[in-house]
């Protein structure tokens, strides 16, 4: 089963609330993780994110659950540069994971 | 006492900054403002957030002067009077457009997305539509404001403030973001970093401008946001000026650094970040905002690409 998730639906052409983007992922993407085969976060339409904004959103999902996570979930639609962002916010995530398994 | 200098601006802002550090633990104060004339962004947002620590911590401060000081409406449009508590019940006097021209002073308490816009739309008026000649500019202001507001919620247990000042022609646009908080240093040394408890204040400032120097928790934090923002206005051919515990730096010029220390003993309460840059060099913000990404975090040939879909 694969759950999409249209973020600018949800928050708008601009992502930029860091606490707010903790809550959205704790409480509508974790959740999917674990019982979806696929999460696709599509940003689509997204004007402009912001470094707190993406970090909050994606990092702890890695920090949370690995690398296994990759596997899981998809990025689409991002711009340039939202991607740098994500992949940023992702090897962050995984890093925080080694250290607490570590 | 503490006399309000006749301007704060330019050159002024940092010996202002020290005297707010020199009397921020009075237990009671008298603030002057009868020689005052000029005052910036910076200098409000910094006013604003050194009265919010004083009420927070239950210090007395009376004021005098604001009856002859030539610049008191302009105090009053730009909320200081308000929000210091220094004038209450409706407002009598009329408020002009603030869109094109400047942004009051407000308080960092609502959602970090609506004041970004709030914002961006006083000082890029129809900006918020991707066609608009202010597109780029809105762009610009948003996320420079978006991101120092998110730093201030997340990291600075204190209350914040910001204020901004453009012109319509091309002028500068000074964007300035206040807190009462923890400071950067102590932010930093109770996040663990071992550094941050041996460099003084101005070295450990010039540290959170790299990449991945950040105050831990949640939400998740790479600290780049401090350095994306550093490194966009320098794109802009802008400065930026850091104001924390017992030190501050500027950076302006592309990069070239001025660091300074307060007096023996003083520290601002707080942090103040203070940007300006010309109102063109905004125009392609977006091309800016992508060099400063791939100057401060370029992607590593990481074994743990994310699945990128078009």
């Amino acid at each position: 089963m694969t759950h999409e998730i249209h973020l600018r639906d949800e928050f708008g052409l601009r992502l930029s609330d860091g606490s707010e983007a903790y809550r959205f992922r704790v409480s509508k993407i974790d959740p999917y993780l674990a019982i979806c085969d696929q999460v696709v976060l599509d940003f689509t339409g997204v004007r402009s994110a912001n470094s707190s904004f993406v970090n909050a959103l994606v990092s702890g999902l890695f920090e949370q659950h690995g690398a296994q996570t990759l596997g899981k979930l998809v990025f689409r639609g991002c711009l340039p540069t939202i991607q740098v962002l994500v992949q940023s916010a992702v090897d962050l995530g995984i890093i925080k994971h080694a250290e607490r398994v570590a | 006492m503490l006399q309000i200098p006749k301007y704060i601006n330019a050159d002024g802002l940092i010996p202002f900054l020290g005297q707010l550090a020199a009397h921020s633990g009075a237990a009671e104060l008298l603030v002057d403002f009868t020689s005052l004339q000029r005052v910036s962004p910076a200098g409000l947002a910094a006013l604003a957030a050194f009265m919010a620590r004083r009420s927070r911590d239950r210090l007395v401060t009376n004021v005098v002067g604001l009856e002859t000081c030539g610049i008191r409406e302009y105090l009053r449009r730009m909320n200081l009077l308000r929000l210091c508590g220094w004038e209450q019940g409706d407002e009598s006097f009329a408020r002009h457009d603030p869109r094109g021209r400047f942004v009051p002073l407000e308080p960092i308490t609502h959602r970090v997305d609506d004041l970004g816009d709030q914002i961006a739309a006083c000082i890029a008026p129809g900006g918020e539509d991707y066609a608009n000649p202010n597109a780029g500019l809105y762009d610009a202001a948003w996320y420079l404001v978006t991101e120092m507001a998110n730093n201030v919620q997340q990291h600075s247990r204190g209350m914040g403030f910001v204020a901004a000042q453009t012109t319509p022609s091309d002028g500068f646009v000074r964007i300035a973001i206040a807190d009462c908080g923890c400071g950067i240093p102590a932010s930093l040394a109770d996040a663990g970093f071992q550094w941050a408890r041996n460099l003084p204040d101005e070295d450990i400032i010039e540290q959170a401008l790299v990449a991945r120097v950040s105050s831990k928790g949640q939400p998740s934090n790479e600290g780049v946001g401090l350095t994306l923002s550093a490194r966009i206005v320098d794109l802009m051919g802008g400065h930026i000026l850091i104001a924390s515990g017992a030190g501050s730096v500027i950076r302006s010029n592309h990069s070239v650094l001025k660091k300074e220390r307060f007096a023996p003993g003083i520290r601002f309460p707080g942090t103040l970040v203070a940007m300006s840059f010309r109102r063109s060099e905004a125009a392609d913000f977006e091309h800016k905002l992508h060099t400063a990404k791939e100057l401060e975090i370029p992607l590593r040939a990481s074994p743990n690409s994310a699945t990128f879909q078009p």
